[in-house]
């Protein structure tokens, strides 16, 4: 047997920089490792020393995909930080801008980044012209999250007009009523992207494994939650992240490893789906059932699909909240609430679309002091490399080209978001 | 031929590459002008190893950075640096304001040694830059007139005049005026002054203006409230490298 | 004489759009007052002063295209816009904001007449309002204007005690406009005016002289030492005419716009070759200066300022033209 070396340096089709690296010897894996081999950036440094006002500006720029995740977990740390209570139509609307970043994200993962694979084109561009039908509509869906992003924060890399205690900026009722609208009008796209991705052959695949996701008792928890696990069956307290979650020096790693109890979990859409799954809306539940996934899968090729049956669940919340606000008596001039006190420690914990995310900051005198981040694809690393060491023995003998798809299947799966993640640098699974 | 195009990311948050992905009506067009052939974000397929246009997301800050846009810039004919942490190393700077030890010894621990980190520079820094598309992020509009002004062979027509006039132009009340600090009077525009128009304040995010008043600049922060070091620190947000932050 | 009762204002305003005519009158946007097209009279807010911006944008728009192209196989076929404009009614400006509009027809009517401007001034009925307050940025009287001149109005109302207007007809054009509309309008007797002291605060004419004579004086330094260089005066100026033409295309087809351009910017003056004939902001400065107290009336006749006192008012140094006419040292030293 010829002894294997696959080297996908730099992976496509991710967000950051990652390589694959499966090597075997005589039949036998010696090493099957994701490197990440992003520019560390330091937030956390730079954060550091920052006013309370401008913090959620540089945390934002940790990713430009999911900035609208990043402004509001790091709202949620400083306003908790510094006795800042939301008034009902700021939280409304929050959560609202919430599932319009859900959908730019998984309209963008799975049309873009993973359903090449399951019709083998090595991109979206050769489809333009193969399937300009499905590419249209996949550009149309992402239009329609930038839409919702705009009317409610000025755009969504970066958000503007989120801000401590509020909004700098509230759209107003016109265009409230007419972005739902516009939302509405997009419905037979939503069905035909369910009934797309029904049509896809996921590889089978199997490893138990834990699922560590937000978790609310009145809704579908993107926003807001319990730091929960599939494994203890209980939620800890934003606060007490550290209960659950550790991030840990491993011997034979360079990097941190983030693990909840037992060495490595999920985060992200399968997470929370497996998790969350009976507070879907029934539109969602449909597609799930159209989509073949049910809880609990263990099936981490199944993360585009989980992320379709989150795509129409967004779709249909985002209208209801606008709905929600509408009926409300809503003041376009309201002023964000001001901060209570100028010291103190504040843990914002959101689902973003690939997964939980955490800040934590502690400030003096309005000022950053400690700032800590936990980032979904820096929970999701040991997980990707346990999945990579149980699958490359199961393809071993498949042709080399065969065994590079599939484990680039399998890490594009969870929608890595590796710029996010680099201070969780040099991560080395041997 | 097509001209063949390369999209690159250095350090940044890969968000004007998804600003260029979000010309979602125009994106179909401009596929139809230009080859892509290269764009690891999006994309598998390398079709060229050689580029007419290469556009470069992000700053320089680790030693592998200076020598992957050294070999980029060989293989370019047109090289633009785009968005902010290229064309003016935006908040990655904020970095450099600290003793790099510090700042790897407080984000890693005691593996801090195992990440390599220079001070961060923009492109131009490192290699020849052809063309700039400023902020943070890009604007499609800026974005398509240097695209299609690239495909016409023309030079873009980008905005040497501060924030203030497109401001103005928006109808905004003065941030000044609402009692909020700002750059705009600084920075170079082109954004349509977008933060003001959502009830923010100017970050400095596209970059300073041509031979900026910064000295008068810092004067009018002072002058509404702000200490010397805060005032350097508003500056440092995203123009860290520029004179006035020093 | 007639009045327009404060009471009948909308009515007039109503009665005015009602007749087909366009309408600009203040409205009142996030505390501050605007010039604007407006749809209904209920919108409109009169400010005791002027507004923040001027009224030059209905006549020489922002940006306006001089003409579309589009490329076929062997030709680009050319379309310019026609230059026909409706009649429409300024309504609520001040005296200063109409004097401008005389200056600014001496150049756009120079070497080469500019048939949009001229057109949407043929179609233009200016109904000013004179002032009955001014604050401490206005210098009307400083440049040989008053808050009750009648230059550039075609009807001028003039506040009275009561809060009705004196309506006083200065062109035929606003004769024809009183006779329109006289339902709105009543007759009284006794009606005195209120009108605003403005003290006078520097002598413009007179500076001329002294300013030819000292083209290299210290005084452009000392202002622009603040100057952020940000343009909001020019593009807040009344008699700022300024104007850039650049071209939009998109490969096949294309426009030529016309933009509002400041002598504030470091580009505004750069040339191909990258020489900068004004490349420091001092010499900006004097730029603006000069050419508002000294080129302007040497070709035209007449200072290029009206006094209206925005170029300090909205300026984010407080920096107006007003400071430097001030600092001109009088003909005796």
């Amino acid at each position: 047997m010829t002894d294997l070396n696959v080297n996908v340096h730099h992976l496509t089709r991710v967000e950051g920089h990652g390589n694959i690296v499966v090597n075997s010897k005589n039949g036998e894996i010696i090493d099957a490792r994701l490197e990440i081999v992003e520019s560390p950036r330091f937030f956390e440094a730079m954060l550091k020393g920052r006013r309370w006002q401008e913090v959620q500006l540089i945390t934002s720029r940790i990713c430009g995909i999911c900035a609208v995740g990043h402004t509001c977990t790091s709202l949620q740390s400083t306003e908790m930080a510094l006795g800042i209570s939301l008034s009902e139509q700021a939280h409304l609307l929050r959560k609202c801008i919430f599932f319009a970043e859900q959908l730019q994200s998984h309209i963008l993962h799975t049309y873009f980044l993973t359903a090449p694979d399951f019709v083998g084109a090595p991109s979206v561009i050769p489809l333009a012209t193969a399937a300009p039908e499905v590419v249209k509509r996949a550009l149309r869906l992402k239009k329609l999250a930038n839409t919702i992003c705009e009317t409610i924060a000025g755009r969504h890399v970066h958000p503007i007009a989120l801000v401590p205690g509020g909004f700098s900026r509230y759209p107003s009722v016109k265009e409230l009523k007419a972005l739902k609208e516009t939302i509405l009008s997009y419905s037979d796209d939503i069905d035909e992207t369910v009934k797309l991705f029904a049509t896809f052959k996921v590889p089978e695949y199997y490893r138990e494994t834990e699922f560590v996701s937000l978790k609310n008792p009145s809704e579908y928890a993107f926003y807001e939650g319990d730091i929960y696990s599939s494994d203890t069956k209980k939620g800890v307290k934003n606060l007490d992240y550290k209960t659950l979650i550790k991030e840990k020096m491993v011997d034979h790693s360079t990097s941190k490893h983030c693990t909840a109890t037992r060495d490595s979990y999920i985060a992200g859409a399968l997470a929370r789906f497996n998790n969350n799954y009976d507070q879907l809306h029934p539109r969602a539940k449909k597609a799930a059932e159209a989509l073949k996934i049910k809880p609990v899968s263990y099936n981490t090729f199944m993360f585009s699909h989980a992320q379709v049956v989150e795509t129409v669940h967004c779709f249909e919340e985002a209208v209801a909240y606008i709905d929600r606000i509408l009926e409300m008596d809503y003041d376009v001039n309201e002023q964000p609430a001001e901060p209570t006190r100028m010291s103190g420690r504040g843990v914002g914990a959101c689902e973003v679309p690939r997964g939980l995310l955490i800040h934590d900051y502690t400030y003096e005198n309005g000022f950053i002091k400690d700032a800590n981040l936990i980032i979904p694809t820096g929970m999701n690393l040991a997980n990707m490399d346990a999945d990579i060491r149980e699958l490359a023995p199961k393809i071993i003998k498949e042709p080399h080209d065969k065994i590079e798809l599939l484990m680039e299947m399998l890490i594009r799966a969870y929608d890595p978001c590796i710029s996010c993640s680099c201070h969780l640098l040099k991560v080395e699974f041997v | 031929m097509k001209p063949k195009v390369a999209f690159f990311s250095f350090t940044s948050c890969e968000g004007c590459q998804l600003m260029f992905l979000n010309l979602e009506d125009e994106l179909l067009n401009l596929l139809g002008a230009v080859e892509i052939v290269k764009f690891r974000e999006a994309m598998k397929e390398v079709t060229s190893d050689e580029y007419d246009v290469a556009f470069i997301e992000g700053s320089i800050t680790t030693h592998s950075d200076i020598e992957r846009i050294k070999s980029i810039r060989e293989k370019t004919k047109i090289l633009v640096a785009f968005g902010a942490c290229a064309t003016i190393g935006g908040i990655n700077a904020i970095k450099n304001f600290q003793p790099l030890e510090d700042v790897r010894k407080y984000v890693y621990g005691e593996r801090w040694d195992f990440y390599d980190t220079v001070p961060t520079m923009q492109v131009d820094q490192v290699v020849k830059v052809d063309a700039a598309i400023h902020g943070c992020p890009v604007s499609k509009k800026e974005m398509l007139e240097v695209i299609t002004s690239l495909l016409l062979g023309k030079t873009p027509n980008i905005p040497d005049y501060p924030v203030c006039v497109e401001c103005k132009l928006a109808e905004n009340v003065c941030v000044f005026d609402k009692g909020m600090m700002c750059l705009g009077p600084v920075t170079r525009a082109g954004c349509g002054a977008l933060c003001p128009s959502y009830g923010n304040k100017c970050i400095g995010c596209r970059g300073l203006i041509t031979d900026p008043n910064t000295n008068a600049q810092k004067d009018l922060l002072e002058e509404k409230g702000l200490s010397v070091a805060e005032v350097l620190k508003e500056f440092r947000m995203f123009d860290g490298l520029s004179e006035v932050s020093k | 004489m007639k009045v327009l009762e404060k009471s009948r204002m909308r009515d007039l305003l109503a009665a005015i759009m009602a007749a087909g005519s366009r309408l600009v009158a203040p409205v009142e946007r996030e505390g501050s007052h605007r010039f604007a097209w407006v749809d209904s009279a209920a919108e409109v807010r009169l400010p005791d002063i002027t507004c923040d911006n001027t009224i030059k944008e209905f006549f020489f728009p922002r940006a306006e295209r001089l003409l579309t192209y589009k490329r076929a196989a062997n030709r680009v076929d050319i379309t310019a816009p026609a230059v026909s404009e409706a009649p429409f009614v300024v309504f609520g400006c001040r005296p200063c904001d109409a004097a401008a509009l005389d200056i600014v027809d001496r150049v756009f009517n120079w070497d080469s007449p500019d048939k949009t401007w001229n057109a949407r001034r043929e179609a233009a009925t200016v109904v000013t309002i004179a002032c009955s307050r001014a604050d401490e940025y206005c210098f009307c009287t400083s440049v040989g204007l008053a808050p009750d001149s009648r230059t550039g109005s075609d009807v001028i109302l003039l506040p009275l005690e009561s809060g009705d207007f004196a309506v006083e007809t200065v062109t035929d054009k606003g004769r024809a406009f009183v006779e329109k509309y006289a339902a709105s309008l009543s007759d009284q007797k006794d009606t005195a005016a209120k009108i605003a002291s403005v003290p006078q605060k520097a002598d413009a004419t007179a500076a001329a002289k002294w300013l030819k004579a000292n083209f290299d004086s210290g005084l452009y330094a000392d202002a622009s030492e603040r100057c952020l260089g940000c343009g909001i005066c020019t593009y807040y100026c009344p008699t700022c005419h300024c104007f850039d033409i650049q071209d939009e295309a998109d490969g096949l087809s294309g426009a030529r716009l016309k933009a509002w351009d400041s002598c504030s910017f470091a580009l505004f003056t750069k040339h191909t070759s990258g020489h900068n004939p004004r490349a420091d902001r001092p010499s900006r400065w004097r730029q603006r200066i000069m050419h508002k107290f000294s080129y302007y009336p040497d070709l035209f006749g007449v200072i290029s300022c009206t006094g209206c006192g925005r170029c300090g008012r909205m300026c984010p140094v407080d920096l107006g033209v007003l400071e430097t006419l001030t600092a001109i040292p009088g003909e005796d030293t």
